[in-house]
């Protein structure tokens, strides 16, 4: 196991980013904070070797969205209704928490890629190397995610 | 629709502290478990062989 004092450094490093991933794949509080933990857990387990700053954040990226694929995995053999809604710093009628609502309505894959693109600001060959598909894909996803956004906030193609 | 929408969107999820607190706390309780599994396995290593142990001895006055 490594130091408390090294996860804690590495939990206010991207503990933030990693909780806010798993909010938009899993929609729910309980299992973000769960999902982040086993996360933490594996780091803690498994001590891996970063060559940089950069290879630390996508492997942990990579590790939170496996993480959150297998729980949905779960849910769509065990359904269950979410009635929870999320905690969010603007007014519930401002056009961010539609979008964010948008969003979260969203099929994963294209969740994750639009993720990684918009919030994180990763270009496509590095999504590609993150999310093991190729960069074609990634491309696809995300011009068929915006596309969806759009259609769902109403948005034409010019707007 | 302003590409940084999202951005904005996604920003402003509040990760409060008790959502923190949580993570730590659940962190902490399974660490706490691992060790007791790992305590209660080595005394149930113990109390097996003790046990094996007295079992031979048994047999060994038993045969005399």
């Amino acid at each position: 196991m490594l130091e408390q004092a090294s996860v804690e450094k590495m939990f206010q490093k991207y503990g933030e980013m990693l909780y806010k991933i798993c909010i938009v794949m899993l929609e729910n509080t309980y299992d973000a904070e769960d999902t982040v933990q086993d996360v933490l857990i594996k780091y803690m387990t498994k001590k891996p070797l970063f060559e940089t700053y950069e290879h630390e954040k996508a492997w942990l990226i990579r590790v939170t969205i496996n993480l959150c694929k297998d729980k949905l995995r779960f849910y769509k053999q065990h359904p269950y209704i979410n009635i929870e809604t999320i905690k969010t710093t603007y007014p519930e009628d401002s056009i961010d928490n539609q979008i964010l609502a948008i969003l979260l309505e969203l099929p994963s894959k294209y969740k994750e890629v639009l993720l990684l693109y918009y919030v994180e600001g990763y270009k496509c060959f590095e999504i590609s190397k993150i999310l093991k598909i190729t960069e074609s894909t990634v491309k696809k996803r995300l011009e068929r995610g915006r596309k969806l956004l759009k259609k769902k906030l109403g948005v034409n193609e010019c707007g | 629709m302003d590409k940084n929408s999202i951005k904005s969107a996604v920003t402003g999820i509040e990760f409060t502290e008790e959502s923190k607190q949580r993570i730590f706390d659940g962190i902490e309780r399974r660490k706490n478990l691992k060790q007791k599994i790992h305590i209660k396995r080595i005394t149930t290593g113990d109390s097996c062989n003790c046990h094996s142990f007295f079992v031979c001895v048994y047999k060994y006055l038993a045969k005399k």
